[in-house]
């Protein structure tokens, strides 16, 4: 009798091969750190946190099942036949939220639908030119993304999925590559989580190359106009509308972020409560955990999860560099001051990168106030995104090579 | 038919860019009938404050 077989989880260590024994080991150890950023508050605690706990658990708790493999009592995502799903639907205690909410992508339309609830378009709707605008830069990196993935060897459904990363939505990410690319959504998704926690760190950075002066302007906000009730739901109705004549195969997504919005203008407090709280924050923390627990060694070993690494970082860095290019540009042409650290919030990554155009003002400026401006584009960022998303779910068919 | 990858990137950003234009269109329409019912509202509203003054100015006379 070996002693090690009571404690499984050491016991299948030593009967992996050592690759895979190694990529376990550094699947916890990437955890942990996941666990250590969001204590630290570096990455966004309300997903890297359920994840990081996800991922230990599926690396360390490893033990051999029934039939004599090795597995966990996490989720089987490969589950094929009827049988075998039903049979990991009552041993796996993951598994009824992974093939009733993930694989029909209803987990991100309940985080949009969240989002919706808490989202502010009054400034959309104050400067929608410049807003628009903006945001229509700041996709630079979901644009140039796909060419550059594809050239790189990857299949078009696997770029497509990867160059969504550029709009910087992280349930845009799951639902397009859950749809576009089942087999590769889970590290797509985590790429695109991680490197958003990141965007915080990171975008100050890259807006240091607007010169100093520019990023001092002031906004005076006390211009925008005020946008009544009426016109804000009215513009929900008559945006979803359009979209969903558009894009039917990306209209659940809409559908929920403007069944949102429409909700919060409406002024329907009780659904305003349940969709900003219970519903969002309960959506997030399993979509998290989830995502974690799926993050196996199986996952790190596909040689196309390197690929993807590097492309979400490139997706990201395209966009940034779109929305600050952007930011110049309208400074150029606009009539009023205009603090072109606007274009980074374009990046769209609500309200993460409005946040960063307020601090990066704030560093250089104490009295620039920009952060009402701001989220104009960055509401404009999910609307272009949505739009890019449903093109490419759309138009994959057309795509050669 | 089938795009080059970047042929169809760039074909994805000019749909886009278009429906951001009625987007905006959109927004400019609601904004201004918006606010001319307001106005209207506002100048029927001031019309009955006129009349009603008179009124009162009729009666005192």
């Amino acid at each position: 009798m070996n002693i090690l077989e009571f404690f499984q989880g050491i016991y299948t260590f030593f009967q992996d091969e050592p690759q895979i024994a190694l990529a376990r080991l550094l699947l916890v150890a990437l955890g942990i750190l996941f666990i250590y950023l969001s204590y630290k508050k570096v990455l966004e605690p309300l997903i890297m946190l359920p994840l990081g706990i996800g991922m230990i658990a599926v690396n360390a708790g490893l033990m051999v099942m029934e039939a004599g493999d090795v597995g966990n009592l996490f989720i089987n995502p490969m589950a094929g036949n009827l049988e075998e799903l039903m049979y990991y639907l009552q041993i796996d205690f993951l598994q009824p939220i992974y093939t009733f909410m993930f694989s029909n992508g209803l987990i991100a339309c309940l985080v949009f639908m969240g989002i919706g609830a808490i989202t502010d378009i009054d400034i959309l709707l104050a400067r929608p030119g410049m807003s628009l605008f903006l945001a229509m830069f700041a996709e630079l990196g979901t644009i140039l993304t796909l060419p550059i993935a594809m050239g790189w060897g990857l299949a078009s459904n696997a770029a497509a999925s990867i160059a969504l990363v550029g709009g910087a939505d992280g349930p845009m990410v799951l639902y397009g590559s859950l749809i576009m690319a089942k087999d590769l959504f889970v590290p797509i998704t985590i790429v695109a989580y991680v490197y958003l926690g990141f965007c915080y760190a990171g975008y100050p950075f890259l807006v240091r190359i607007i010169p100093r002066r520019m990023r001092e302007t002031e906004m005076d906000w006390k211009t925008i106009p005020q946008v009544s009730a009426g016109a804000k739901f009215a513009f929900c109705i008559a945006t979803f509308t359009l979209l969903a004549f558009l894009f039917p195969v990306a209209t659940p997504l809409f559908a929920s972020f403007f069944l949102g919005l429409a909700i919060k203008e409406a002024g329907i407090t009780r659904f305003v409560e349940f969709l900003s709280g219970p519903l969002l924050y309960g959506a997030t923390l399993f979509l998290g955990f989830t995502l974690g627990a799926l993050l196996g060694v199986d996952i790190i070993l596909d040689p196309r999860v390197w690929k993807l690494l590097v492309l979400g970082v490139i997706a990201l860095l395209l966009s940034g560099l779109g929305g600050i290019a952007g930011g110049l540009i309208f400074r150029k042409i606009s009539k009023e001051p205009f603090n072109p650290l606007l274009g980074i919030a374009a990046v769209s990554c609500v309200p993460t990168t409005a946040k960063v155009a307020q601090k990066c003002a704030m560093q250089v400026n104490k009295k620039a106030m920009i952060l009402p401006f701001a989220m104009g584009p960055c509401v404009a960022g999910v609307i272009t995104t949505a739009i890019i998303t449903g093109v490419y779910i759309s138009g994959l068919k057309f795509i050669s090579g | 038919m089938e795009l080059h990858p970047l042929v169809f990137a760039l074909l994805a950003y000019g749909i886009a860019a278009v429906i951001a234009v009625c987007v905006t269109f959109i927004v400019k329409i609601i904004s201004f009938s918006v606010q001319r019912k307001k106005g209207a509202a506002e100048e029927t509203a001031e019309a009955e404050e006129i009349a009603k003054t008179e009124d009162k100015g009729g009666n005192s006379q």
